[in-house]
């Protein structure tokens, strides 16, 4: 490798604008929380005292029941809604993959929850997820079912804000994976065909083989993004009934925002932080393949 | 005979579930359009039984005038800035960093790589404050800088375009090396061309993340000449009271403009398709 | 293309430019405030010649830019608008200052009415002076209650309704079947509105004397029997609907869906376009317990990290201390005075003596007599977050009990920073 003298620096260069814009105002200000969330603030008599605590803030968090279970609730909704919002995704653009003569609106109006912001798409759904009047409850009682609670019930409330944000991010994840479909080749479909394969077959050995970056990408980004989701709980839970819906998110947005406990608020942020760079760890672990970049030293 | 019998089958189920599908899909959209048609009182009339009238749009207007005087046009126009100056500098600083991490074997790849995970694993409310403060000191408090510069930067779209240009044949790129092609040759010239769906997906994306914003907008540029739309949007209620129609018409058209876009991006997705199909 | 966009571009930078280039006082303020306030805010200019420069947000976010702002110990802030329970909060964190010294030369007593003066106070001085205030009353679907065969509530002190009473009512009136309920609170499932509940039941505001500490103050007996009512409305009789929020009850009465609607004088006039035949009475109490009402709205204070805090106090005067600006507010915008001049304007006016400008009269007589000022305490922002939630949680199904003392040990925990 001798066509540029320095080498080594040819990757920095790249890197650049982009490191220097991570590191001000992403790496930064993540460190100034995590150093925030070691701090006690303290008002008694009247006077504002900042002390150091090291992990005194943590500690408190560790004792209190509703971290836990708001943990909790976080873990459940992650395995949840990140493994169905994906089969969902994948599912529709292997449908939409199918040539159609209206292929092409078919997939713009499968698109249009993209165009709706989540705060007002929340409070749509809100007021058809009502349980005294709303629309779902009229249509299921077509098919003789009662009444259901829905928001305002422990048992289903977190069911529904798992569809209110599957509704929203399916369609969104699932042009990265349609994007990716087109990409394989055909020649790969024509080639399993000869050989005689079935439509699974097709599938397995060679749609998810081919997919499996995209996927994984999609995979991580899903995952993220549902960490950090809590526009519904903002909008029409605040966490409730009796915190069934209190993911470390809300909880560490409000004891920020509304407690203005920033020592425990910035905690709960660090300890999910934490979780989602470990979760998104694995995924890449197990799924991510070996890259062969050149080498340059 | 049965043969055909049995396709023809299959069409039905897949129309049938398609339908579905999109009712579900677009039921709710619908419902808010044709609110934003009617007054507070009638959105809840029609709601309370729900009747077929909730989904038939009203004649009144009022709420798309309201908008507009509330200063509605102004916060789409400064959304609409900020939301391209964002998509296109964070489109090339990020795919560069994606170009290097997909390319490259360099001293500290892997824990440069681990910051860049931390940098979209952290959630963005809850830098927020710390970046608020930072604004303030380097005096971009409440300018259009605060809402663009600290946003372009974005570990999920380098990570994106890592992924991308991973799957693309070494075999291009030490040719075009050999032939005397430069680093950013083999960049600008062989890479970004190959990765027009890529690129689209990372523009919106990007596009996506102005358009949501609320919370760092909110506080990073509270004057009315700089807010963006979610914001505004926020502004359609009062102390006691939500504008429901006003919020239903504002998103109506908030939400047609990024399908424009979106409509733009299916034509890209066919030619992506047919360019395979030529291989 | 790169034209357009390059001067797209400078023209959106100058524009920014322009705007932070003068030198002014920086007005914190509520959405719904502005129109109210501007003509005088202009006078203020005019007469004194500081320059105000006005910045709106809706309620929620206003409070978190207060927070942010402070957090970062901003000056280019120098007057807020500080929501009444929010004075010990923001005194304590030392955001807002003392302002007795601004109204040495009056007596603040004769200006504004006691309640105000107690909700603008802490630890014995004033932080921040009243600019209105806001009562609570009992709104009635005549049709409805004619059907039921109940008696109308009245506005007479000797035959104030009881909270029985209404339930009894209630119960015939509400028809599930066909989306009718007999009752509902106007700020279902909020502290402002429900405090009125254990105050009445002798529970008192939650908060413990000294506003440090809430042991024993959540899960005493008139909490226990508010707890309890609250939830029987909810899930034994069913005569309040659930999942309904704060933001669509006015709309379901002023549908004809509900019997009794207990809510703000800020409804006044609200339904005048509608066909619904209502009236109004005074706000209900237990029987054989204390009348209490929910009272108290907004308060101007001066930005303790201003650097103009003269100029700031001048302009926080001179909008709460003019009649002007109370009496305006009342005749145009429904909003109750805290003001002297204008409660004596309203008992004086005779076009409050009529429906519906009596809702503005009898609302400014609950104030006056039977006001319970929100619980005093620093803590008020996690205290009525929690608050809000368990009742919430309590309107849902969660045993009354439980959630409150759970309530409790939250509220408490959160308050040792203030110890």
């Amino acid at each position: 490798m001798n066509f540029f003298k320095r080498q080594w620096m040819v990757p920095y260069l790249f890197l650049a604008p982009a490191l220097i814009g991570t590191i001000a105002f992403k790496l930064y200000p993540i460190f100034i929380g995590f150093w925030e969330s070691l701090i006690y603030t303290s008002f008694s008599g009247g006077a504002e005292k900042r002390i150091f605590v090291w992990f005194e803030n943590y500690q408190y968090l560790f004792d209190d029941k509703i971290f836990w279970k708001s943990l909790e609730i976080t873990a459940f909704l992650t395995i949840i809604i990140n493994p169905l919002q994906i089969a969902m995704s994948l599912g529709l653009a292997l449908l939409l993959m199918r040539k159609s003569k209206f292929i092409r609106i078919i997939r713009s109006l499968y698109l249009l929850p993209i165009g709706i912001a989540l705060p007002i798409a929340t409070i749509i759904w809100g007021l058809m997820l009502d349980p005294n009047q709303g629309l779902i409850n009229g249509l299921i009682g077509f098919f003789g079912i009662p009444p259901q609670p829905f928001l305002v019930s422990e048992n289903q409330a977190l069911w529904c804000i798992i569809a209110i944000a599957t509704w929203k991010g399916v369609a969104f994840w699932m042009l990265f994976l349609l994007a990716g479909l087109e990409d394989i080749p055909k020649q790969y479909y024509e080639a399993a065909e000869i050989d005689g394969a079935t439509p699974f077959q097709k599938f397995r050995y060679v749609t998810i083989p081919q997919l499996k970056r995209t996927i994984l990408f999609v995979f991580v980004a899903d995952t993220a993004a549902n960490f950090v989701l809590m526009v519904p709980m903002i909008i029409l839970t605040k966490g409730g009934p009796l915190q069934s819906t209190n993911v470390l998110i809300y909880e560490g947005y409000r004891s920020g925002f509304y407690y203005q406990d920033w020592g425990r608020s910035l905690s709960i942020i660090t300890i999910l932080t934490v979780i989602t760079l470990i979760v998104i760890g694995l995924q890449l672990l197990f799924l991510s393949e070996k890259n062969e970049g050149i080498k340059v030293k | 005979m049965i043969m055909h019998f049995k396709r023809q089958w299959s069409v039905y189920l897949w129309y049938l579930v398609i339908f579905i599908g999109l009712i579900i899909t677009i039921l709710p959209f619908w419902w808010g359009v044709a609110a934003s048609f009617k007054s507070n009182s009638d959105i809840f009339r029609d709601l309370a039984p729900i009747n077929i009238r909730a989904f038939l749009p009203g004649f009144s207007l009022e709420s798309y005038f309201a908008i507009f005087e509330n200063d509605f046009g102004r916060s789409m126009l400064n959304t609409f800035f900020v939301s391209i100056t964002s998509v296109a500098g964070g489109l090339l600083i990020n795919s560069m960093a994606g170009f290097a991490f997909a390319q490259f074997r360099f001293k500290g790849d892997n824990i440069i790589f681990g910051f860049v995970l931390l940098s979209f694993a952290v959630p963005a409310d809850a830098i927020a404050i710390p970046l608020f403060k930072m604004m303030r000191q380097i005096g971009w408090f409440d300018t259009f800088y605060a809402l663009i510069i600290p946003m372009l930067a974005n570990g999920l779209i380098i990570f994106l375009y890592r992924q991308f240009f991973l799957g693309i044949p070494k075999e291009l790129i030490e040719a075009a090396r050999v032939d005397g092609l430069s680093w950013f040759g083999v960049f600008w010239r062989i890479c970004l061309p190959l990765s027009v769906p890529v690129t689209l997906g990372a523009g919106l994306l990007l596009f996506v993340f102005q358009w949501e914003s609320y919370l760092w907008p909110l506080i990073a540029a509270p004057s009315p000449e700089l807010h963006l739309i979610q914001v505004t949007l926020g502004r359609f209620s009062t102390e006691y009271e939500m504008v429901w129609n006003q919020q239903f018409a504002a998103s109506s058209i908030a939400g047609f403009l990024p399908l424009v876009f979106i409509y733009m991006f299916q034509k890209q997705f066919v030619s992506a398709l047919t360019g395979v199909e030529q291989k | 293309m790169k034209k357009i966009l390059a001067s797209l571009c400078t023209i959106f930078l100058f524009s920014n430019i322009v705007t932070s280039a003068k030198a002014e006082i920086n007005f914190l303020i509520g959405t719904w405030a502005e129109e109210p306030l501007t003509p005088f805010v202009e006078a203020f200019e005019k007469e004194t010649g500081i320059e105000v420069n006005i910045q709106t947000f809706p309620f929620r976010d206003l409070l978190a830019t207060i927070e942010v702002r402070g957090n970062a110990q901003a000056d280019d802030v120098d007057v807020i608008f500080v929501d009444a329970p929010l004075v010990p909060s923001y005194a304590v964190r030392g955001m807002i200052g003392p302002m007795d010294q601004y109204f040495a030369d009056t007596s603040v007593n004769a200006i504004f009415a006691p309640a105000g003066i107690a909700a603008a106070s802490w630890n014995g001085e004033m932080y921040a002076p009243p600019l209105n205030n806001s009562g609570q009353l009992t709104y009635y679907n005549k049709d409805l209650l004619a059907k039921a065969g109940c008696a109308e509530p009245s506005m007479i002190e000797a035959e104030r309704v009881t909270w029985e009473e209404i339930v009894d009512c209630a119960k015939k009136i509400t028809d599930e079947a066909n989306g009718i309920h007999g009752f509902i609170f106007d700020q279902i499932s909020r502290y402002y509105q429900l405090q009125a509940l254990p105050e009445s039941a002798g529970g008192g505001s939650g908060v413990c004397e000294g506003g440090l500490s809430v042991k024993g103050c959540l899960t005493n007996d008139g909490w226990m029997k508010a707890g309890q009512f609250y939830y029987d409305i909810h899930n034994t009789s069913n005569i309040s609907p659930k999942g309904v929020g704060p933001d669509q009850t006015h709309e379901l009465f002023g549908l004809g869906k509900i019997g009794i609607f207990v809510g703000g004088s800020w409804n006044n006039g609200r339904w005048a376009d509608t066909d619904l035949n209502y009236g109004v009475a005074l706000h209900p109490y237990f029987e054989g317990g204390k009348v209490v009402t929910g009272c108290n709205s907004w308060h101007i204070g001066v930005w303790n990290y201003s650097k103009q805090k003269d100029d700031a106090a001048k302009l926080v005067r001179y909008l709460t201390a003019s009649p002007e600006v109370a009496i305006h507010y009342v005749e145009e915008h429904n909003s109750l005075p805290a003001h002297n001049s204008a409660i004596l304007h309203v008992a004086e006016d005779p076009k409050f003596n009529n429906f519906p400008g009596i809702v503005m009269n009898l609302a400014t007589y609950e104030s006056a007599n039977h006001c319970a000022t929100r619980g005093r305490t620093p803590g008020f922002l996690e205290f009525e977050e929690i608050v809000n939630t368990s009742f919430e949680d309590i309107r849902n199904g969660g045993d009354p009990a439980s959630v409150l003392a759970d309530a409790e040990s939250r509220i408490e925990s959160s308050m040792r920073r203030y110890k």
